[in-house]
């Protein structure tokens, strides 16, 4: 059991997860506020005008749908500009020379 | 938002806010919108075709095996437009005709309010929709057969008004009432 979790942890689930870099994160926020905004607005305005609770409820159902398909999948769009990590750097390790490692018993 | 349950998350919250902001906007319209109709000030017009007050033993009716109860039931034309009550925010309104009489005071020791009175609901209807607003009723005889708290309902003379509650879709509930000015006298018993 714990193995397969393991196996889970390590392998699949980081394909499932559909990261975007941190420009494309920003770009979704400000999108998905924008669109909130504008689709409230809407569906009090309508549901007002037309005098309808109900027609403002289908407009915030819209609303909410566009914003699923905005913001759920990993667009490659959102990925265009990758964090860049630094190569891994060189590290020499100290020379023991003749140094060993040495087993300590220990005596009662 | 890096990750597909992180912006679900996000998109959640920001709906979930906009429907509690949208609540708040379309009850506070509502009732600018009762204001400006002026619900408060309604009118209409009632009269008591029949009535009749008859002593029931029985416990389905308030009394017991010994003491009566009295019991009124009457018959009556209403005309009233209620139509102002209506509006985008209404899911539906409560009507109820009630008449208003002063207690007995018959408790005299007792810490009774020397102002106590009493209120019964003789007739009741849901109006779900502008187009039933319109209430022009003859004839209509009362749904309960209402009695007293104490024994006597003859010779009292009620005060008749339609009472309503709107039930709105958001928002609090609101209470009015048409009054029609009728005083009306409580039959005296047939079967004493």
């Amino acid at each position: 059991m714990d193995q397969a979790a393991a196996y889970f942890q390590e392998n699949i689930a980081p394909a499932l997860a559909f990261n975007i870099d941190f420009k494309g994160q920003e770009k979704v926020t400000s999108l998905c506020q924008l669109i909130t905004i504008i689709f409230s607005v809407i569906a009090f305005a309508l549901g007002f005008i037309l005098q309808d609770v109900l027609v403002t409820g289908y407009v915030m159902a819209v609303g909410t749908v566009i914003l699923l398909v905005i913001a759920l999948p990993a667009y490659p769009a959102y990925n265009k500009n990758p964090v860049t990590f630094l190569k891994p750097a060189e590290v020499k390790l100290p020379d023991l020379g003749s140094a060993k490692a040495v087993d300590i018993e220990f005596s009662n | 938002m890096f990750s597909i349950t992180q912006r679900a998350q996000d998109v959640s919250s920001m709906i979930t806010t906009s429907i509690g902001v949208l609540a708040v906007l379309i009850s506070l319209s509502s009732l600018i919108q009762l204001y400006l109709n002026d619900y408060n000030n309604l009118s209409g017009e009632i009269s008591v075709k029949k009535a009749q007050n008859s002593v029931k033993f029985t416990r389905s009716f308030g009394g017991n095996a010994r003491n009566g109860k009295e019991n009124v039931k009457l018959a009556f034309d209403l005309e009233t437009d209620l139509t102002p009550l209506f509006n985008w925010n209404t899911k539906q309104v409560f009507v109820y005709l009630v008449g208003e009489y002063d207690g007995l005071n018959v408790l005299k020791k007792a810490k009774v309010a020397k102002d106590e009175s009493s209120k019964v609901v003789f007739w009741d209807k849901i109006i779900k929709d502008k187009s039933g607003a319109v209430l022009d009723l003859k004839n209509t005889r009362s749904k309960y057969s209402v009695w007293d708290y104490y024994q006597k309902m003859g010779n009292r003379t009620a005060n008749l008004k339609l009472e309503y509650n709107i039930q709105p879709h958001v928002g609090p509930l609101i209470w009015g009432s048409v009054d029609f000015n009728y005083p009306f006298e409580f039959p005296e018993p047939k079967n004493a």
